[in-house]
């Protein structure tokens, strides 16, 4: 009896773990930049306005890009660049690719390093106590220099953003002269603390190609993207052109890595040899479960 | 139990999940849930800036300023008061800036001896700095209102106010100087007076033009230097003689206009008595012949492929005879129209160029009072449009997948062009025949598995003139190696574990139940202590009797075989034997006590042995 007892707390617990992870397979994402994430911090709008692919390993960056066609988006890159997503990005650049890069605190200035430019991101809080939105730490960029860029752009919303040091690259959009970079993060300007106006969007150019980046990652989340003119500063950049944004940089919270493993089982079964085996290894188990479940009951 | 076994470990993997979700860095911040800031009057360090690059005059920048000032964060109440202050900034803006552009243009006037237009300038200056001293004024009672409405006084915007009133002092004073210097010069006024020898000309054609040079009152200036215009253009230049009088012949230009504007001028030397003069202009008529171009070309071409330009010339609406050039990318190309007017040229697409709207100009030219005419052409270059029939395709690969194919541009090409085909795991590049065909051959690699395998044919867009092309066909592609693999490992590892039953070097009787009950671990060492006690008094029973334990015995058949020959000891074999059945091969748990007993049994078979030798 107790035998049967223990194994119907087993069934349970798998059966309740297996519902879990299926709930977190259905359930909406919810990790910064998913495109699948239709809440404040998702991507979704940037990918159904923009019609943008998301990649995510390096072959098939590397497949997606054609210079002149395609405009690269790395959107607050988490993880350090590997050599081969170096390679890609760089021959992409050789190749008069443009690249858009928007980073915070993120791995952007390793991105960067890696390719060979000197502009970097401070990962300083830039803080601006007159030009912002409801908070300070969402500051408005409004000292806009013209070009193709900034076309029809007066201001960008930022949110949560850091400063670029540009080291002679061309500054596009910088902040007021009233922010300031929140150093040591008490959220007021202390005497030692550099004020603005600080450089938010810069473009460099490598190899025949071009670089923008913008010290804010979240400018094109869902939150952001219609406010000021960060919309019209996008669609300036990616104009006629198809939006490939990569996405094996970002860290996945264990919700998304769940649900992405549940939705590729489908794929895992998809060769004839482990369909096989699996139809085979299921049969054993029904027949070994049956005849246990039968010697318990008597 | 059951049940709250399950919840419990349905709570605790959310809470993984959403744990992990929290210990997230922060990237940003939700723009309608984030606490709104206190509220600090940083703003009035807007209007000092502002109006600190005002009074140095930097209008441009202080424009700059004001636009970008109404973007920033201003609480609710008082947002109508900081932005009628910033309108009045830049009303203020705007008016004294008119009045230095008006004071500028007034003293350069005054500077080239036009006195009259100096007073006028001076006076639209005085006009814009009396609004000015009124803005001003505003300024100063929006200031204060800001003052009470934030219970903050704001003297900094009071010195910067200051500052402007002696600025627009400062204009008062220029003024004034102005106004008194060209009040006070007297200078002889002059006019200059012009007559041509025709009132009709073609362009190209020249025309004598004459005229006197005399003060208001009459006495000639001489050799002063005049200049003759025809719409703006300068025509001429003369020098007057001793009357006053000069006279030029100035070519026409070969602009085809209706009619040409002929004027002459003087300006006197900048300290010269004498103020400066324009004559009347008088009007000539152009006399031309015109020609007139209609002409079309094909919307859209192909890169690597042609086009035709055709039209018609014609000279005053009647067919003529009459020369074209038509320019089309970096060439010229001079045709002759045939007594009807009419033309026509095929012009080719380079191959090697970029998709677009490119222009073609066709002209003819003119001259000899005929007006040349143009006409400008337009037609899109479109990248070829390969099409991918896939003619052969395999229903089922082993090992290998063939295809062939066929890649149509369009037009005749007459050159290999690549294409690249490939599945997930394995990929070719191969090049057409000159008439598009091709056929490739993939091989996966060993361990690629079995499956429907999407091959993508490609046609790639590395070259500006082809756009990319990409068909895909699904073909079930069988690996020989990893199938026969799995079925040798089925057919050798399942019938072992699942059919066949293992055999044992000593068989039990049928069970009862089948011999597959779950055993506790304490219950098979105990079976291994059993096997080792049971070897020994069959080790014994071996020696007495001589009978060997076969593998084909089972425990009953040996025990009844040596039973007898045993003497007194067979009883208790015979015991000890069936206990071992019970412990070894019963399905139901035996005795706690059994092993003990039968370890007895063991110790007392052995003594009995021993004694009797």
């Amino acid at each position: 009896m107790i035998g049967v007892v223990k194994f119907y707390v087993i069934l349970g617990a798998f059966l309740a773990v297996l519902v879990s992870l299926l709930l977190v397979a259905i359930a909406p994402a919810t990790g910064h930049f998913n495109p699948e994430n239709y809440g404040w911090n998702g991507l979704s709008n940037f990918v159904e306005e923009y019609k943008a692919e998301v990649v995510y390993s390096a072959d098939k960056l590397k497949a997606a890009l054609k210079p002149g066609e395609t405009v690269l988006v790395i959107v607050g890159p988490e993880k350090l660049p590997s050599a081969d997503e170096i390679s890609v990005i760089s021959g992409f650049l050789e190749d008069s690719g443009l690249v858009l890069l928007m980073d915070d605190f993120g791995t952007g200035s390793d991105i960067l390093n890696e390719l060979g430019v000197l502009t970097s991101i401070s990962n300083y809080l830039v803080i601006d106590p007159l030009f912002k939105e409801r908070n300070s730490k969402l500051p408005k960029a409004v000292n806009v220099v013209k070009s193709w860029v900034t076309s029809n752009v007066t201001t960008l919303c930022l949110n949560y953003a850091s400063s670029l040091e540009p080291y002679g690259a061309k500054v596009l959009v910088s902040t007021s002269e009233y922010s300031y970079l929140d150093i040591n993060g008490n959220e007021k300007p202390d005497p030692d603390e550099p004020r603005g106006p600080f450089p938010v969007v810069a473009m460099i150019k490598k190899g025949n190609g071009m670089i923008i980046v913008v010290s804010d990652s979240s400018i094109a989340i869902n939150s952001m993207i219609y406010r000021c003119d960060n919309k019209a500063f996008i669609t300036n950049i990616v104009k006629g052109k198809r939006v490939i944004v990569y996405g094996g940089l970002w860290e996945e919270n264990l919700g998304d890595k769940v649900r992405l493993i549940v939705r590729r089982i489908p794929l895992f079964l998809k060769p004839i040899e482990i369909r096989f085996i699996v139809a085979c290894s299921v049969a054993v188990i029904i027949y070994k479960t049956y005849i246990t479940f039968k010697r318990m009951v008597r | 139990m059951e049940a709250k076994s399950a919840l419990a470990t349905s709570i605790l993997v959310m809470l993984i999940i959403v744990a992990d979700m929290a210990l997230a860095i922060p990237r940003h911040v939700n723009p309608e849930t984030v606490q709104e800031d206190i509220y600090a009057p940083v703003f009035l360090l807007l209007y000092t800036e502002i109006l600190d690059f005002l009074a140095r005059e930097d209008f441009n920048q202080t424009y700059a300023i004001i636009e970008r000032s109404y973007a920033a964060s201003i609480p609710p109440t008082i947002k109508y008061l900081y932005q009628r202050t910033l309108d009045i900034i830049k009303n203020i803006t705007t008016l004294l800036n008119e009045t230095k552009v008006e004071i500028s243009l007034a003293s350069k006037y005054l500077d080239n001896g036009f006195y009259g237009k100096a007073l006028a300038h001076v006076e639209y200056a005085e006009e814009k700095l009396l609004l000015v001293k009124v803005k001003i004024k505003r300024l100063k009672e929006a200031s204060l209102e800001l003052s009470r409405v934030i219970h903050i006084p704001v003297k900094p915007l009071e010195d910067r106010i200051a500052a402007l009133v002696s600025l627009t002092a400062r204009y008062e004073e220029e003024i004034d100087l102005i106004k008194e210097v060209a009040t006070s010069i007297t200078k002889e006024r002059t006019k200059i007076t012009i007559w041509v020898n025709t009132t009709q000309c073609s362009p190209g054609d020249y025309v004598l033009v004459e005229g006197v040079l005399a003060t208001e009152s009459g006495e000639p200036l001489v050799n002063q230097e005049v200049v003759i215009y025809g719409n703006g253009m300068v025509l001429g230049r003369a020098r007057t003689l001793l009357l006053g009088n000069f006279y030029k012949a100035v070519r026409i230009p070969e602009i085809y206009v209706p009619q040409l504007k002929l004027y002459a001028a003087f300006r006197p030397p900048k300290y010269s008595e004498y103020t400066a003069c324009m004559s009347q202009p008088i009007n000539i008529s152009l006399i031309y012949r015109r020609l007139f171009i209609t002409a079309k070309c094909d919307k859209q071409a192909l890169i690597g492929g042609s086009f035709r330009v055709q039209g018609n010339v014609t000279l005053d609406g009647e067919p003529v005879k009459w020369s074209v050039i038509v320019k089309w990318l970096d060439e010229t190309y001079s045709l002759e129209t045939n007594a009807t007017g009419f033309f026509t040229v095929t012009l080719a697409v380079p191959k090697y160029i970029d998709e677009g709207t490119y222009t073609v100009l066709v002209r003819a030219p003119g001259g000899g009072g005929v007006a040349p005419a143009s006409t400008s052409l337009y037609v899109y270059l479109s990248k070829l449009i390969p099409s991918i029939n896939i003619t052969e395709v395999p229903l089922i690969a082993l090992g290998a997948i063939t295809l062939r194919g066929v890649v149509d541009l369009g037009i005749p090409w007459n050159a290999s062009i690549p294409v690249e085909i490939y599945t997930v795991d394995v990929n070719v590049t191969v090049y057409t025949d000159p008439d598009g065909f091709f056929e490739a051959t993939l091989f996966p690699p060993i361990y690629s598995l079995s499956g429907y395998k999407d091959v993508h044919i490609r046609v790639t867009a590395s070259e500006q003139h082809v756009e990319e092309r990409e068909e895909v066909v699904s073909v079930l592609y069988l690996n020989p190696v990893t199938l026969i693999a799995i079925a040798i490992i089925l057919l050798i590892v399942m019938p072992k574990h699942v059919a066949t039953p293992r055999k044992t070097t000593l068989q039990a009787p049928e069970p009862e139940e089948p011999a597959t009950v779950p055993i506790s671990y304490s219950r098979l060492i105990k079976r291994v202590l059993f096997h080792e006690l049971w070897w020994r008094i069959a080790g014994y029973a071996e020696r007495v009797t001589g009978r060997k334990v076969e593998p084909w015995h089972t425990l009953r058949e040996y025990t009844s075989m040596v039973y007898r020959s045993l003497g007194r000891l067979g009883e208790l074999f015979w015991k000890i034997c069936v206990m071992a059945e019970i412990q070894l091969y019963s399905p139901r748990k035996p005795e706690k006590t059994l092993y003990e007993k039968v370890k007895e049994l063991v110790h007392k078979y052995l003594e009995r042995g021993d004694r009797s030798g």
